[in-house]
């Protein structure tokens, strides 16, 4: 290595310096033990006892409920990501400028996801989608709902769940704001003169500009929709029902851990999610370098 | 025979239809902001009626009128009040805000700007980190920290957040870093600036968005963490807004206080909605503002 | 100490050298008693009362408080105890006895006893049962008894003239007052609550049927039990009288303001006795009714109540010298008149005969607490102790399942009850690995 990349280096790894110091004291016991764990059956009162492969085995091809609960975490990831990220591209993109009043329009855009994860989000939602909710109310008189409960339904309730994912955009949406900002007026106006229409600028100047932003959101919407808990903790009163339909990977792994005490069986689960978000990542990754465009090249 | 319209009529007529698209788009925008603070609305409401019509009223419009929510809420229990769990929380968010803003600010610098050997290892390692289940790292962590004396702090809430255990911020941030570009730093580069000076004086100063944004969402995150702080706060007057929410509901078959529920949430709603409507300017600034060119 | 330690050395191995055997498990060395306890505002009010009773009494004991809601106090007690720091003085529930005590969370209390250090005057044989396990220990001293009985809305039964639930009524009755309810009822508004996945309500109806129906290793009830109650529901609920399948899945059983029952649109539910007066209290504001509970309705060979309780344990790991404070406490609070008088049965009816009798014959205590006391004492004569081996509450969540599949017609009556044997029988094999 020459001097001036050793120098380099090592400037990197000073500035990575804290990061390796919780990569250490924080990431990787914790990260260590559960794999360890994995191989144990340990219902957290004792010591672990060594199984091996057993709790992989039964997971893979005996539990009905594990794949289940892959079924409804995949739908839910494949479904939500997409949807958060279109209509959080399409507010950001209609409140980036030229109309009045956005500061407070971003702000009250941003309200729902504030709220998404607290106790009191069971309750909300219900008097949204639940049988006396005003849902029923605005869509039975016009003969579009029976009148039975959206959540309380196996054919709607993970729907439910999409749609509370979707409402809370918040967060996303103020991070294509913020990427939006940083395309230069200028080129916007350079466009506007050759004759461009707004759908044409959007396509070609805004997407990819804001291409490091929207790879950001795709990766971390997936991470999290992977592993997805509180919201249907919460509104199925951690059941995961009914019959299962909303039953998330990381709360079947939650009801395992905590509830059936089987620690050692809820850590195979987890790592055999982080295989497969892991998985996730990478091809998105790999996709990446096709369509996004740093602007330090 | 008809004559072409003037400028001045297509100047009008466009400027016409742009008002009428922006109508338009309030219009639309009002209709979806409607319906999407419906539940939060509702929230409201039911926080100024009495606690027992709550659920029997699915209206939005309350009945009866009270603010008794708020002073039940906020007088939480002998000796201490709603306030006491706000600077708590407070606290520990200022805490966290500042490390996550240090740590992986210093660790976005290297990922996005320097070369170094085992980069794009170490960056998968950080993007790993976070695809585990907490629910599987809660006991290993828990009995590291009981074993440093830490259970029943703040420290292992906030001392994470400074080492850079958040990856989530740590990238958002490598991909604004990224898009910057180069000259500016070459200069500097040629002028014989350190690693540290371009971090310091360049980077960091045209990341304010990323850097306002990390600041809002750590807040967020760390106001609304349950988990954590239910497992390492044990006793009451560490107790945060999370935390003490919960207890407003009885679950085992006590009397709950929803009134209490609402209106504290509501409350809790309120230093967030304002450490947005501040720090948004920054989020959206961008280039124009930066004043480099 | 040092043993335990090394017993986790396998998870001592991951965690990057931070262990220190000298930090003792982190517990403070102070001489402050953890009292943990689970419950909202009021609860916590009450109890803070009685603490400060117990520490005018003895004011060199420093309690600290640790306040959780009921769902997340499990949680993380589940942590505190593998991590080796469960609070000094646990509140436990018979549901959960189980569990911690097998896991060695729990201090066994039967040496207490004996020295007198805590009395165990005036509380039921049948009560204490619920904080032994199966080695015969005492494990936790139980202070408020709860049991699951039909409550239902007199006032419109009465309307319609038809029969009270009483004392001895059978299932049948149960069965024919819902269908003959139903066709009198408004719109939206059902006999019953569907109780079909309601583990509490089955609990009842095996007992009648001569079944106990768990025990540690298996099962207690047959096939034919399981079978005859999912009819029994699929009866009621498709001639309209029990909620729908969908109303039931929505719904959050611990949340009494929002209770089918108290707001008029069930008829008949089967709740924890008391709770009656906080639902009393609900329908006063939402409309005008007046709640009644009775006992459980009997079956072919006999009565099918159960008890179970809410008492106090000591943490097995409390340092000799608090464990003198923590069974002081208990003692006090178990045998204190004044503080069973200021808890009020807040948490179950107080288990201590004549702090019982006191409250039962008492002017100052609302209705609904009062009549709870009677109707304890009423069933307490026959009722059998609840025994929930550690496995319950996964099976209670496999019982919802189970019902839910058959009455959103996912899978016939046979099926069901195969599978829910099948998922049970795995579910105890697993646990007594």
């Amino acid at each position: 290595m020459t001097g001036r990349a050793r120098s380099e280096a090592l400037a990197a790894y000073l500035f990575l310096g804290p990061w390796f110091a919780g990569l250490i004291l924080i990431t990787v016991g914790p990260l260590f033990a559960s794999l360890v764990l994995s191989f144990t059956d340990y219902d957290m009162t004792g010591a672990p006892d060594w199984v091996g492969l057993r709790n992989y085995a039964e997971l893979l091809f005996e539990d009905p409920r594990f794949w289940q609960a892959a079924r409804v975490t995949f739908f839910y990831v494949v479904i939500s990501v997409p949807l958060v990220i279109a209509v959080s591209l399409l507010i950001a993109v209609t409140l980036d400028r030229g109309l009045s009043g956005l500061p407070i329009y971003r702000t009250m855009f941003y309200i729902p996801s504030l709220i998404g994860g607290s106790v009191t989000i069971a309750l909300l939602w219900r008097q949204v989608f639940g049988s006396e909710g005003v849902f029923n109310a605005v869509l039975e008189p016009i003969g579009l709902s029976s009148g039975g409960s959206w959540i309380g339904h196996p054919n709607s309730a993970l729907g439910t769940l999409i749609t509370l994912h979707v409402w809370s955009f918040g967060s996303t949406m103020v991070i294509f704001l913020a990427a939006l900002r940083q395309v230069p007026l200028e080129l916007y106006e350079a466009a506007q003169i050759d004759g461009t229409n707004a759908w044409q600028r959007f396509w070609k100047i805004s997407l990819p500009l804001i291409s490091p932003a929207m790879l950001f959101n795709l990766v971390l919407q997936t991470i999290s929709s992977f592993q997805a808990f509180t919201q249907a903790h919460i509104v199925s009163n951690g059941s995961g029902g009914p019959i299962d339909s909303t039953l998330f990977y990381t709360l079947y792994l939650y009801q395992k851990a905590f509830i059936e005490n089987e620690m050692g069986y809820a850590s195979a689960m987890a790592w055999l999610l982080l295989v497969a978000i892991a998985g996730f990542t990478a091809s998105l990754f790999a996709t990446s370098r096709f369509w996004v465009f740093y602007g330090d090249r | 025979m008809t004559a072409a319209p003037d400028q001045s009529t297509v100047q009008r007529r466009r400027r016409l239809k742009a008002r009428l698209w922006k109508l338009a788009a309030h219009a639309l925008l009002l209709g979806l902001l409607f319906v999407m603070l419906y539940p939060v609305l509702w929230l409201i409401s039911s926080s100024l009626r009495h606690q027992d019509d709550i659920f029997h009223e699915p209206g939005l419009w309350p009945t009866s009128f009270t603010l008794q929510n708020y002073v039940n809420g906020w007088h939480f229990f002998q000796g201490f009040t709603f306030g006491d769990f706000f600077i708590n929380s407070f606290l520990i968010a200022f805490l966290c805000i500042l490390g996550n803003l240090v740590a992986c600010s210093l660790a976005a610098y290297a990922f996005a700007r320097l070369r170094f050997p085992l980069k794009n290892l170490f960056f998968a390692l950080m993007l790993g980190s976070i695809m585990l289940p907490v629910h599987v790292q809660l006991i290993p962590q828990y009995i590291v920290f009981l074993n440093l004396g830490w259970v029943n702090t703040y420290i292992p809430l906030v001392m994470p957040k400074w080492l850079a255990t958040d990856a989530f911020f740590v990238f958002l941030m490598v991909q604004f870093m990224r898009n910057l570009p180069r000259e500016l730093e070459e200069a500097a580069e040629i002028d014989g600036a350190s690693f540290w000076h371009r971090y310091w004086h360049i980077i960091l100063p045209l990341s304010m968005p990323a850097i306002v944004t990390t600041a809002l969402f750590t807040f967020i995150f760390t106001y609304n963490d349950y988990l954590s702080q239910l497992i390492y706060l044990t006793s009451l007057n560490k107790t945060t807004v999370p935390l003490a929410l919960r207890l407003f509901i009885d679950s085992g078959g006590g009397t709950s206080n929803f009134g209490g529920l609402f209106a504290m949430s509501v409350l809790a709603l309120g230093p967030v909605i304002g450490f947005f409507l501040a720090t948004q300017r920054f989020i959206v600034q961008g280039f124009a503002t930066t004043g480099l060119k | 100490m040092i043993h335990h330690f090394t017993r986790r050395g396998l998870l001592g191995a991951g965690l990057a050298g931070t262990a220190l055997p000298g930090a003792a498990l982190g517990q403070a060395s102070g001489p402050r008693l953890r009292f943990s306890w689970w419950g909202g505002q009021s609860r916590a009010a009450r109890t803070n009362e009685v603490i400060a009773l117990f520490n005018r009494a003895n004011p060199a004991v420093a309690i600290e408080r640790e306040i959780s809601e009921f769902n997340a106090y499990w949680d993380k007690l589940s942590v505190q105890a593998a991590g080796g720091n469960e609070p000094h003085l646990v509140q436990m529930q018979s549901r959960f006895i189980d569990r911690f005590a097998a896991g060695g969370a729990l201090r066994p209390l039967d040496d207490l006893v004996e020295r007198g250090a805590i009395r165990l005057t005036g509380i039921a044989d049948s009560a204490l049962g619920t904080g032994r396990q199966p080695d015969g220990r005492l494990y936790m001293v139980p202070y408020g008894a709860f049991f699951f009985v039909p409550m239902y809305n007199r006032t419109v039964i009465e309307q319609h003239g038809l029969p009270l639930p009483r004392e001895g009524w059978t299932w049948d009755d149960f069965r024919n007052l819902a269908l003959a309810l139903q066709p009198r009822l408004p719109r939206r508004v059902h006999a019953c609550f569907n109780l079909g996945g309601v583990t509490e309500a089955f609990a009842a109806f095996a007992l009648g049927h001569g079944e106990r129906p768990f025990h540690e290793d298996r099962l207690g009830f047959s096939r034919q039990t399981l079978t005859a109650w999912y009819q029994m529901w699929e009866e009621l609920r498709r001639a309209g009288a029990a909620l729908p399948a969908d109303q039931v899945a929505e719904t959050n059983r611990s949340i009494i303001e929002d209770s089918h029952l108290a707001l008029g649109r069930v008829i008949m539910d089967n709740k924890a006795a008391n709770q009656l007066q906080a639902h009393q209290a609900v329908m006063a504001r939402a409309g005008s009714g007046q709640l009644d509970m009775e006992s459980n309705p009997r079956g072919p060979t006999g009565l099918g109540d159960s008890i179970g309780t809410n008492g106090l344990s000591i943490g097995a790991r409390t340092p000799p010298g608090l464990v003198a404070q923590a069974a002081a406490f208990i003692d006090f609070w178990m045998q204190s008149d004044e503080a069973a008088r200021t808890f009020a049965s807040d948490n179950g009816v107080v288990t201590v005969d004549r702090q019982q009798a006191e409250q039962a014959a008492t002017t100052d205590l609302p209705r609904g607490v009062v009549r709870n006391i009677h109707l304890y004492q009423q069933i307490s004569r026959h009722a059998s102790p609840e025994t929930y081996p550690a496995y319950y509450q996964q099976f209670n969540l496999l019982m919802q399942r189970r019902y839910q599949e058959v009455a959103f017609g996912a899978a016939t009556i046979p099926r069901a009850v195969d599978s829910l044997f099948t998922e049970a029988a795995a579910l105890i094999a697993r646990t007594r690995r």
